[in-house]
């Protein structure tokens, strides 16, 4: 798995948590913007629902590590990322 | 030095909320490092899937009117017209199955490393108190939607209250459907359901953290962490919070995907007439209680009262286990009657809910119950007993310490003979009640009969390989020989 030192995690860390917060507060004004009536509603709704919880877990995870431990394993924000672009390519099909 | 900067800001941030809002002072007892295991945590999702219940409950709550006349309307109200109605029932319902499958998996898992043992016996019963209510919020949320398949299943459920002694049995007939109307049956529900039962879930839930605070997080069934690491402490918040949060968020992301691309459709309203055409059934968390009253030796006479009582003293040892199991021993490889039993348990629970599934309303002949729990029960038990050979430090013992590349292949054969019976056992108990059950639907029928006598061979076949196979293994008798090659395990004498 991917390591880095603490120094380059802090700049690292910092930049995707910032990028994820964006990402949430992106998701959130669409998901306000959603017609909740229709049935393609509902599973947009629920991806990007998703998608705003992961990211919010992706930060959390990120955070938690740097505070933890001195290097940092990128195996499940990796894996956090690809369900996130998955979830993000699903949303094509469900318009 | 802008890294610097952008991290002073945050800390800056983070300092700000924790001088007001206190996050960081020390009230909470901090937790190993050992428990950042999703394993640790299933009461907490547990608790997460009721923190949603009580929001997508109190959202339906604005429109959800407790009436036989109106709870159908309403409902369908709900599902039609309300945005995002249909996904909040829907997640609703799924939650509340989530919440009963997390807190019976907490149960399972408390049981098999034995947390229950001193000094945290207590706990362990407040914990299957708060499991009953659970139950008591599924038995209770069925009925409200008022449809043919929710109201016919209670009706069956309170019709069993009966049979219990005549004081319990009056006193649980007014506690749940009062006067015995509908109107009175249906509010005395939905009370139960939004009022005291989650009532008594938090109290129940703040005296059991309140003794997880004084007892701390039990130590691994391996017996005592020795990894420093793993033993280091962490504080609650943020790293365990932290963590949580994550749990949660996948916990809430399952729900959302499963609730938008599985929503529930409404059955019809319950009319006296709809219900005469309709096999009552429970939800499937009370299918295994349901199968067991479908054997036909507790029905009629003094059946149904002895099933409840066996059903009772099920419960009732679970609850006071804790008390029954005295030994000190903590380690699963060291109990290996206590993790047989609990494992026989788990497989019989399933294998009752899934026989009661496939056949709604079918009187079970007790010979087929016998022979498919009975035989259930002993394979379990077998590749229990052959797990617990193969696993145990004895058997390790005897292995040599540089294994040929014979011994490892013949060790991998057993292993697969193992896993290959287990399938075959799986296969034929599912293939026996499957055409039990078309022979009761279908009456006697060649083909039928020969589907069935497999079944039964397979069963027999299983249980003759794994004893012979057990044999072979010496399992802790040392008394037989070691002489079929193709068995052998592949240590010397």
């Amino acid at each position: 798995m991917p390591m880095a030192d603490k120094t380059d995690f802090q700049y690292f860390g910092t930049v995707q948590i910032v990028a994820l917060i964006l990402f949430q507060i992106a998701v959130t004004v669409f998901l306000w913007r959603l017609n909740p009536v229709t049935t393609n509603g509902t599973a947009l709704f629920a991806i990007f629902l998703s998608s705003d919880l992961l990211a919010f877990a992706l930060t959390s995870n990120i955070y938690r590590q740097a505070k933890q431990s001195a290097q940092l394993s990128m195996k499940w924000p990796i894996v956090g990322y690809l369900v996130l672009a998955v979830l993000i390519l699903a949303s094509i099909f469900a318009v | 030095m802008t890294d610097e900067k952008s991290n002073s800001g945050l800390a800056r941030l983070a300092k700000w909320f924790d001088a007001r809002l206190g996050l960081s002072y020390p009230l909470l007892r901090p937790a190993p490092q050992y428990s950042i295991n999703p394993f640790y945590w299933l009461g907490a999702l547990t608790v997460v899937a009721f923190v949603i219940q009580g929001v997508t409950g109190i959202i339906m709550m604005l429109y959800y009117i407790p009436s036989p006349t109106q709870a159908y309307t309403t409902t369908q109200f709900i599902f039609q017209n309300v945005p995002y109605g249909r996904f909040l029932e829907t997640i609703h319902l799924y939650t509340a199955y989530a919440m009963i499958v997390l807190a019976f998996m907490h149960m399972m898992r408390g049981y098999f490393v034995s947390v229950y043992k001193k000094p945290r016996e207590i706990m362990w019963v407040v914990g299957m108190l708060m499991g009953f209510v659970t139950l008591g919020f599924g038995f209770t949320g069925y009925l409200l939607p008022w449809t043919v398949v929710s109201k016919s299943a209670t009706d069956v459920g309170i019709g069993m209250i009966n049979a219990l002694p005549p004081q319990v049995a009056s006193f649980l007939t007014f506690l749940i459907v009062g006067s015995g109307g509908d109107v009175a049956e249906l509010l005395r529900f939905y009370d139960l359901h939004v009022v005291l039962l989650p009532a008594v879930l938090l109290v129940l839930l703040a005296v059991k953290m309140y003794m997880l605070e004084s007892h701390g997080i039990s130590e691994p069934s391996t017996g005592p962490e020795t990894s420093e690491k793993k033993n280091k402490l962490i504080p609650i918040f943020p790293d365990v919070t932290m963590y949580l949060v994550e749990l949660a968020m996948l916990f809430g992301i399952g729900m959302l995907l499963i609730s938008a691309f599985f929503p529930l459709n409404l059955p019809p309203e319950y009319s006296p007439t709809a219900a005469a055409s309709f096999t009552p059934q429970p939800d499937w968390y009370f299918l295994w209680i349901y199968q067991v009253l479908k054997i036909s030796i507790f029905e009629g006479g003094m059946g149904l009262p002895i099933a409840l009582t066996v059903i009772t003293l099920i419960m009732v040892v679970l609850v006071i286990l804790p008390f029954l199991d005295r030994s000190e021993k903590r380690r699963i490889s060291n109990r290996p009657i206590f993790v047989t039993l609990g494992a026989i348990f788990v497989t019989e629970v399933t294998v009752l809910a899934y026989w009661g599934l496939e056949t709604p309303g079918k009187i079970i002949p007790v010979e087929q119950a016998v022979l498919i729990l009975g035989g259930t029960a002993l394979i379990v038990a077998l590749v229990s007993a052959a797990l617990f050979r193969l696993l145990s430090r004895g058997t390790r013992q005897h292995l040599p310490s540089v294994r040929t590349g014979l011994q490892s292949s013949t060790a991998l054969f057993t292993g697969t003979v193992f896993a290959g019976l287990v399938a075959l056992g799986a296969l034929s108990i599912g293939s026996a009640v499957n055409a039990a059950s078309e022979l009761v639907l279908q009456g006697l029928k060649a083909n039928l009969e020969l589907y069935f006598g497999a079944s039964l061979l397979g069963i027999a076949l299983t249980v003759i390989a794994t004893s012979y196979l057990i044999y072979r293994l010496d399992l802790g008798t040392k008394l037989t020989k070691r002489k079929v090659k193709l068995f052998e395990i592949g240590w010397e004498e």
